[in-house]
């Protein structure tokens, strides 16, 4: 490995505006990032609404958290408003609390990776089998988009797949469906409108990048006699990203999805919208994302059999997209360094998948905090603290937060960078009103138009 | 022969850095931060015997890494 120092020269974001700092320059040419944990699904049948900005104390500490953002030396943070208290009614919108926080981000220049639907949607709504989302939640994207139009970085759903799994197939959240009809329903319904979101944002802010925040899966087979449903599994993970990517899916899954109540119709829409030439993919890595199927296909955790390099391979060849690591985390133990050891190991993946040849933008620790109940998936109340933060709950750092901020520190400016011509066109918040900032949005405006007069389905 | 830590990379000691005694039934912390909570179920020269609260989980921890729930660090913080 031979660190390249980052030159003068590098073109480090896309309106060619910079005039920052050295160090300036070098945050953005890979994105460091965390999040704050906001996901809001609903379970107990419905009864329960779980709120992780509530039970985590954001609502209570948020500037605190954002200073904590800015200690760790963080200029990209995975962060959204809660959908279930913006999103009142069809075009009815309380931003009280983002507009207080977003403008405290755009204050600091802070870049927000927005994440608009994480893994739930108002009562009103009811859950991910109504076939209404989609466009209601396209407007409410388009609604945001317009409020903060400095905004630029979105993740409009947050882990379809998860979600879609989750909600549709496992039992455990919203709807608590259990079959392959509740699954497909929910995953037609949820990537769709992802889409459906890109695409309004798209006409607000024409050089919107959109970063999947997907669950990376692989599936080994315990014995031969497994091999076919592991092969199945290994097919149905890819099949949020197809939809959205309007990547076709092989015929055992096409087959699948139409046996399971998706129309050719519906499956043309995917095909025919495909924005991945405005995505980065953006994929998260746990020690729970591998799993071993037997021969009846159950499956169980695997822990990690392959590890991020050789699953991000998987999807990057099916894709080709520029990549972003964006979660990662393990809980800290009864040795104390048990999760810096983890981001150590993380860290060394996505520099061999980057020294492969990988266009490798981004890595992200997940999340700011420590979480409630992720150790049954949010699928119980306990109030039991899942000890994954760089900050314990009490905003203490964490050793891992420690070793963050070193790790950042130590890699921001000596990257061993592929290519120094190829980054992430990124304006910069305190960039969005600056008139070189404005030409790139008119040219990207023009492209889009282009785009649309040619058809989606490049 | 025991698996290397990172660290030493970051420069992070785990060490609790003051003296406490640490028997079999504390409820005990194995770093600085509020959880995760293990009971000491034994104490065995520089190793601690220690069951996460929560999952119910065994594990061998380093003894000096060991801390009491509302211990020393937490009385010192409060005076």
């Amino acid at each position: 490995m031979n660190p390249v120092r980052a030159p003068e020269f590098y073109r480090l974001r896309g309106a060619g505006i910079s005039r920052g700092s050295s160090e300036d320059r070098a945050i953005s040419a890979f994105m460091f990032a965390t999040g704050i944990e906001n996901s809001i699904p609903k379970i107990k049948n419905g009864r329960v609404r779980v709120d992780q900005m509530e039970s985590c104390g954001h609502y209570r500490h948020w500037r605190k958290d954002f200073d904590l953002v800015e200690e760790l030396g963080l200029r990209f943070l995975r962060y959204g408003p809660p959908l279930h208290t913006s999103l009142l009614g069809p075009d009815k919108y309380d931003w009280e609390f983002s507009d207080v926080t977003f403008a405290e981000l755009k204050r600091r220049d802070i870049v927000p990776i927005v994440d608009l639907c994480h893994f739930g949607v108002p009562d009103w709504i009811g859950d991910f089998q109504n076939p209404d989302f989609p466009e209601v939640f396209a407007r409410y994207s388009a609604a945001f988009a317009r409020r903060f139009p400095w905004v630029q970085l979105y993740t409009p759903v947050n882990e379809m797949f998860i979600c879609a799994q989750f909600s549709g197939k496992y039992g455990w959240w919203n709807e608590q469906g259990t079959t392959d009809l509740t699954f497909v329903t929910a995953l037609k319904h949820i990537v769709k409108a992802n889409v459906r979101a890109m695409q309004e944002i798209l006409k607000v802010r024409p050089d919107a990048i959109f970063i999947q925040s997907e669950s990376s899966e692989y599936f080994h087979a315990e014995n031969p006699a497994a091999i076919k449903p592991a092969e199945i599994e290994n097919s149905r993970r890819f099949l949020s990203l197809d939809l959205n990517y309007g990547h076709r899916v092989d015929s055992e899954m096409y087959e699948y999805l139409l046996d399971n109540g998706m129309t050719r119709e519906e499956y043309h829409f995917f095909l025919g919208n495909a924005l991945h030439h405005h995505c980065i993919l953006g994929n998260d890595y746990y020690w729970t994302n591998e799993h071993r199927v037997a021969a009846d296909g159950s499956s169980r955790a695997s822990g990690e059999i392959f590890g991020y390099n050789e699953i991000t391979r998987q999807y990057y060849n099916r894709y080709r997209l520029p990549v972003m690591h964006t979660e990662t985390n393990i809980a800290e133990g009864p040795n104390g360094d048990e999760a810096v050891n983890w981001l150590w190991k993380e860290w060394a993946n996505v520099l061999r998948v980057r020294n492969d040849g990988v266009p490798t933008v981004g890595f992200t620790w997940y999340s700011l905090t420590d979480q409630i109940d992720w150790d049954t998936g949010l699928r119980e109340d306990n109030g039991r603290v899942h000890p994954v933060g760089l900050y314990d709950l009490n905003r203490e750092i964490r050793p891992v937060g420690r070793s963050y901020k070193q790790l950042i520190a130590d890699w921001r400016e000596v990257l061993p960078t592929q290519s120094v011509c190829l980054s992430v066109p990124i304006v910069m918040p305190s960039e969005y009103e600056e008139p070189a900032a404005e030409r790139h949005r008119q040219e990207a405006r023009h492209l889009r138009a282009v785009e649309l007069t040619v058809g989606e389905s490049g | 022969m025991s698996l290397s830590s990172y660290s030493d990379v970051f420069s992070i000691s785990h060490e609790r850095e003051y003296e406490e005694h640490i028997q079999a039934g504390d409820l005990v912390r194995t770093g600085p931060n509020l959880f995760p909570h293990f009971e000491v179920v034994a104490v065995h020269g520089d190793k601690a015997w220690v069951r996460n609260v929560v999952n119910g989980a065994d594990h061998l921890a380093l003894l000096s890494r060991c801390r009491k729930i509302n211990g020393q660090s937490l009385a010192q913080a409060a005076e």
